[in-house]
């Protein structure tokens, strides 16, 4: 028996999440409308990927779908991408468990796409090309540079990944009775396929489709559930105190925020974590230029935001119609664990073929993430290490793009062993921990080298180095990982989340490594600053990643 | 449209040592002269870090209040619905909200701004 909530947590965002979640896994019946629904679903992305494969010439087209992607496709794929099962699942049982607690931790998601808006788009679409390691090391020395932000990349996208795939093996096992590992290889092979032959093409179709099915499955299901309770909320809050057995304490916040440091903490990395998340970054260079850019991260704002929402009426609606109703329910709550809620709700307004086609989008959820996860990983392996670190720029398309086939393949399959071995591991801590790297070590670097002129490579070595050694170090002798999984009675660093700690020490390591370097390369990278800047903002210059 | 081949996309190596003259290529100097590209600056730089700062208060307040003022945030409002649920809501529209703000002044006016600073650089006088 596992505890899929604690895992499932680790899909979307936060250890918290597993201090809040309790649930086990069972292997459910075999779910046959679900399975044919998936298979559509498969069938269709592989008609996709086909149809990408065959427009998949240059490493243009495989980093960037050939920037011919527009605002509003790019706003629906960034929320694709973004929008993970557990966001879905995670949250919706949040909120089915403790009501209003779960809208904090949505609203901590949200936030980061105001400050990408205002701060990143725009300048990152005008100064990079593929990776958001080209933005970084745009004035500076490119080998330092492109490895570390290479290695943050590598970072982020890892823990992530372990998180995403031993989720999706438990969520699988939950929703489709499959076997763990049979599930782990199946979304493996898929995301494997849908990069190495689709690149960010199929990639980006995949999530466009997957962000339209979960965003009209979970509007169906919350207008199901307003429908029902005569469109008024007071009548949903007020059924909802009466059956649930914390009655009127899921209208306000529960024990889930500590104390302030944490809770400042935690929002931070949120915060800031989603600005540095390198397979959303990477999403920006799909578009024409920096006006779609901007108006993409409105778009993707909205559908977020939205989505949000919704979940929060799902959960609403799940201690009504389905925390009441014993056909969901054994005697230790809901059938399933608390993740179920969801799905429960999704049968209880829509009956069979409802359930399938919700549990399809799981899957289908599951299997967007990781594809964005996997190209952005391979692509720091083969634009950022292999063409401009070891090659030094020297490269043709055929070559770098072989290169990064094969790093989609070598991490594709590392991802399924990993999400093998880690099956019975707690992984929770581990998306919490990508999203601290991503604010601390990659988010740092690309603001400092966007804004401040004194920036030199010294600087940016020394700061983001480390944000990503501290974010890592703090989180293994943090509660999370010091006391749950190794078993000491007593964490070092007394805080879930170490973002607060961790990112000032990467912008105060970039000041300091930047004013104490009185190098001639210091000086010349700073004297670039302000050409960098003209571009920046005017994006004069700034080609589209169409290299026809 | 093709990569302007001209414009590597990252730095190069083997640039001017003699960096005290801080030579900037004449098309980027227009641009860094023209009152477009001024403006552009200094409004957008002010937009953004103004709707920054709004996000952060907006958020870390809530945060703070979750943190300190819990019983507050329980507060009934007359039925059911209580202060911290449209508190809440509040907080994702502001960010829907002030994401739209930013992008419709840049569709209005930044865009424009940078339309003149790039003409600029191709004008001859300058």
């Amino acid at each position: 028996m596992k505890r899929i909530l604690f895992l499932l947590a680790g899909l979307s965002a936060s250890p918290v999440f597993a201090a809040a979640l309790e649930g086990e896994a069972v292997k459910q019946a075999t779910n046959w409308t679900a399975i044919i629904m998936f298979f559509g679903f498969v069938a269709l992305t592989l008609g996709i990927t086909y149809w990408a494969a065959r427009r998949t010439k240059s490493r243009a087209d495989f980093y960037a779908a050939g920037g011919g992607i527009t605002g509003f496709q790019n706003g629906l794929a960034i929320a694709g991408d973004y929008m993970s099962a557990a966001s879905f699942l995670g949250i919706s049982a949040l909120v089915f468990g403790s009501g209003f607690d779960g809208l904090i931790y949505s609203i901590g998601f949200l936030v980061g796409w105001p400050v990408v808006t205002f701060l990143v788009a725009e300048r990152l679409r005008n100064l990079g090309k593929y990776t958001f390691a080209d933005v970084a090391s745009y004035r500076l020395e490119q080998k330092p540079i492109r490895s570390l932000a290479a290695m943050g990349t590598l970072t982020t996208v890892a823990f992530y990944l372990i998180a995403q795939m031993v989720g999706a093996g438990q969520l699988i096992k939950l929703l489709f009775g499959l076997d763990y590992s049979t599930a782990v290889v199946v979304v493996g092979v898929l995301m494997i396929v849908y990069v190495i032959f689709g690149g960010m093409l199929a990639t980006t179709w995949v999530q466009i489709i997957k962000a339209v099915l979960l965003l009209g499955g979970a509007s169906f299901m919350a207008w199901m559930v307003m429908h029902k309770m005569g469109y008024s909320f007071d009548t949903l809050f007020s059924r909802a105190i009466e059956v649930h057995k914390d009655h009127a304490a899921i209208m306000a916040p529960g024990k889930l925020v500590k104390d302030p440091i944490s809770a400042i903490s935690l929002g931070l990395a949120l915060m800031f974590g989603t600005a540095g998340l390198p397979h959303i970054l990477m999403r920006f260079f799909t578009v024409k230029d920096a006006q779609e850019a901007r108006k993409s991260v409105f778009y993707a704002t909205g559908f977020i935001g939205y989505f949000y929402i919704l979940t929060f009426i799902i959960g609403f609606g799940a201690i009504v119609l389905v925390g009441t109703d014993t056909f969901y329910l054994d005697d230790k709550g809901l059938r399933g664990g608390n993740n179920m809620a969801a799905i429960h709700l999704a049968h209880a307004v829509g009956g069979d073929m409802f359930l399938g086609f919700i549990s399809a989008v799981a899957f289908a959820t599951i299997l967007a993430v990781v594809a964005g996860l996997t190209l952005s990983g391979a692509s720091a392996v083969s634009h950022d290490l292999y063409a401009s670190v070891f090659r030094k720029g020297q490269v043709n398309d055929k070559d770098e793009m072989r290169v990064s086939r094969y790093a989609t393949l070598g991490l594709g399959v590392l991802a399924i062993v990993l999400g093998i071995l880690f099956e019975k591991q707690n992984v929770a801590f581990m998306v919490g921990l990508a999203f601290a790297v991503a604010a601390s070590a990659n988010f740092p670097i690309l603001l400092v080298s966007i804004f401040w002129k004194g920036l030199t490579t010294r600087g940016a070595v020394l700061g983001g180095g480390m944000g990503l050694v501290s974010a890592v170090a703090l989180t293994v002798i943090g509660p999370a990982v010091w006391v749950k999984t190794f078993g000491y009675a007593e964490a070092i660093f007394p805080y879930d989340n170490p973002a607060l700690f961790s990112m000032a020490l990467a912008f105060f390591g970039c000041w300091l490594g930047s004013v104490t370097d009185s190098s001639v390369r210091g000086r010349i990278e700073q004297s670039r600053f302000l050409a960098q800047s003209i571009r920046s903002e005017t994006g004069y210059g700034a080609g589209t990643a169409a290299a026809h | 449209m093709s990569m302007t081949a001209a414009i590597p996309v990252v730095a190069s190596k083997g640039i001017d040592t003699n960096n005290s003259s801080n030579p900037l290529p004449p098309d980027l100097q227009r641009i860094a002269d023209s009152p477009a590209f001024k403006t552009l600056q200094r409004r957008r730089n002010a937009l953004a870090l103004r709707l920054s700062l709004a996000m952060c208060a907006i958020y870390y307040g809530f945060v703070l209040m979750i943190a300190f003022g819990k019983e507050t945030l329980a507060t009934p409002l007359g039925g059911v619905i209580t202060l911290g649920l449209p508190l809440g809501l509040g907080v994702i529209l502001s960010a829907i909200v002030l994401t739209g703000i930013y992008t419709s002044r840049a569709n209005r006016e930044f865009d424009r701004l940078t339309a003149d600073s790039i003409r600029a650089a191709q004008s001859k006088t300058a």
